[in-house]
């Protein structure tokens, strides 16, 4: 079992918002909870943006794919565990991932990958693939479409820690 | 915020229209559990011929998986039929839409991708332009002393759940949440310029209760049955076709709740000195509205169009704004502004030369010597009229 508290994470300035933890084993038997999770998190934080329908229908959207780039990849039993925080129009999502070597190589070289040159012909790629939907478009979809900022660390070798920081609403307070 | 929540979708086609309309929310774990649909839509687009039309103005939320799939379909019938050409037509209120679909469109140029609701209202460029702020502001600054007392004879109440659709700058809802202590407000409105300025006045007040949102009043995010008063207020008199934005209030109202809406009989618009020109200005105005298909006389109408919608228990009554309500200057200054909108701007943009462009004007100037002629009387008639939702 991982065991990562959040609150060792630094938050540079960055108010807290909402956080939970999941057994990944509830999450590896139920792909719906994916929508659950974005919908609840997304109305629940977006009730004071200038706009909070529009804010909550896109955070949806980029929460969605992140979580369901985490089932995609989660392998390992432990606490999967989701924080978001806020500093003006920044929202910042902090995810701990029990995962083994492999998947943390997943996280590590994707985030690497986004901020190729050649990152946005790859999303457009993935997107319009005939094969099977490459696990990487979620986060290639945040980095490009989303202009998101991704960070990535391997806790130990038993976990991940994936930071999105996005930017929804221009000028949000 | 009360958000429509779907985790599951709905598809359907019109064959008259050749329209492919999908709806709800599509995030399936593999492509395979969203094959009826993709076979239906390959079906359809098979069958057209001309243009082919896919609608997901209220597709609220779609994954990468769904995506993929229905962008594989419109590929492969672009392959397959270059006589058929596609058209998807999205919301701009439904955020992710344009991101994904315009991709689509730069990857297949045949596939054209437009937003449904920019050309959809016809004097939309009129009343979306942030100079109608301030006939908005003016226009509720009079009406609301009338409203005010009129509103609870339609079943308005403290404590309620309220809607304010076309809320314009958003003073309305304002003062309904001053006057009535209602739970919870939303505003929705189509004009960011006005939305803007309404968040700003929210935030001077120091008013946290309403929640002003951008929206299609047409095709609402809104969730079913959700509020116990929904207002709509000179604005179906500003769309050519009002049933559709009558049945969305409907929609969101709940069962034995009121949807009240207020609307305007231009031609009736009066005054004294000078009573001819003005009256002849006023009925231009109908037809120049007329013109660009809306309907500026659809206060008398309001009953029947609410009972055509599904509503009982019509209540319905009229009052008039007159320069005798505060200061006449205020009635002035709202002609001010109707002369500056429908002479220099919708006038012009009709193509109607200078000297019916100088009568026309001239009715207004008239309408305001007689609001502020020391013996004159000007008034401007509005119809109210509420519904209940059966239960």
């Amino acid at each position: 079992m991982t065991d990562f508290q959040m609150d060792s994470l630094p938050d540079d300035g960055f108010r807290p918002l909402l956080e939970f933890d999941l057994d990944t084993t509830v999450l590896n038997d139920q792909w719906v909870y994916c929508d659950f999770m974005s919908s609840f998190v997304a109305n629940m934080v977006s009730h004071n943006r200038a706009d909070p329908f529009m804010f909550s229908n896109l955070l949806s959207a980029t929460l969605n794919e992140l979580f369901e780039t985490v089932y995609r990849t989660r392998k390992e039993a432990g606490q999967f565990r989701f924080r978001m925080l806020r500093k003006g129009s920044v929202d910042r999502i902090t995810m701990v991932v029990p995962c083994g070597r492999d998947e943390q190589q997943f996280y590590l070289k994707t985030v690497e990958e986004i901020r190729d040159p050649g990152a946005s012909d790859k999303y457009l790629e993935l997107l319009f693939s005939d094969d099977e939907l490459d696990r990487r478009i979620g986060l290639f979809e945040l980095a490009i479409s989303y202009k998101a900022q991704m960070s990535a660390v391997a806790l130990e070798d038993k976990a991940v820690c994936l930071t999105v920081d996005l930017v929804i609403e221009q000028g949000a307070d | 915020m009360a958000v429509a929540v779907s985790t599951s979708y709905e598809f359907g086609y019109d064959e008259n229209d050749q329209v492919f309309t999908l709806a709800g929310s599509m995030r399936p774990k593999d492509v395979s559990e969203i094959d009826a649909c993709l076979d239906a839509l390959r079906a359809c687009a098979r069958q057209a011929s001309g243009m082919f039309y896919v609608n997901v103005r209220r597709l609220l939320q779609s994954n990468n998986v769904a995506f993929n799939g229905l962008a594989s379909v419109l590929m492969q019938v672009c392959r397959e039929r270059p006589d058929v050409n596609v058209t998807i037509t999205m919301s701009s209120v439904v955020g992710w839409t344009p991101r994904k679909f315009n991709a689509l469109r730069r990857k297949i140029p045949r596939i054209d991708v437009v937003e449904y609701d920019k050309d959809f209202y016809p004097g939309q460029s009129f009343v979306e332009d942030s100079s109608f702020v301030s006939v908005l502001r003016k226009q509720t600054t009079m009406t609301w002393r009338h409203e005010k007392h009129i509103l609870l004879r339609h079943g308005m109440g403290e404590g309620m759940k309220i809607a304010d659709i076309c809320c314009g700058i958003g003073d309305f809802a304002l003062l309904l949440f001053r006057e009535f202590n209602p739970t919870y407000v939303v505003a929705l409105d189509h004009a960011k310029a006005s939305l803007d300025y309404a968040r700003k006045m929210a935030r001077e007040f120091n008013v946290t209760g309403v929640e002003y949102v951008y929206g299609d009043a047409a095709e609402m995010l809104l969730p079913n049955g959700e509020f116990d008063f929904v207002t709509c207020r000179h604005s179906l008199q500003v769309f050519d076709r009002p049933e559709r934005i009558l049945s969305e209030l409907f929609r969101i109202c709940k069962p034995g709740g009121r949807v009240y809406v207020s609307n305007e009989k231009n031609s009736h618009c009066l005054g004294e000195p000078r009573a001819d020109s003005i009256q002849w200005t006023y009925n231009e105005v109908a037809k120049l509205w007329k013109y660009f298909n809306m309907d500026i006389e659809i206060g008398p109408k309001s009953r029947r169009l609410l009972l055509d919608a599904g509503f009982e228990d019509i209540r319905m009554e009229s009052f008039m704004v007159t320069n005798l309500d505060g200061d006449p200057e205020e009635f002035a200054d709202v002609v001010r502004t109707w002369k500056d909108m429908f002479a220099d701007s919708m006038a012009k943009e009709r193509g109607d030369d200078d000297a019916f462009i100088r009568k026309f004007k001239k009715g207004f100037d008239d309408h305001i010597f007689a609001a502020l002629h020391p013996k004159g009387y000007a008034g401007w008639p509005i119809w109210v009229a509420s519904g209940r939702r059966p239960l």
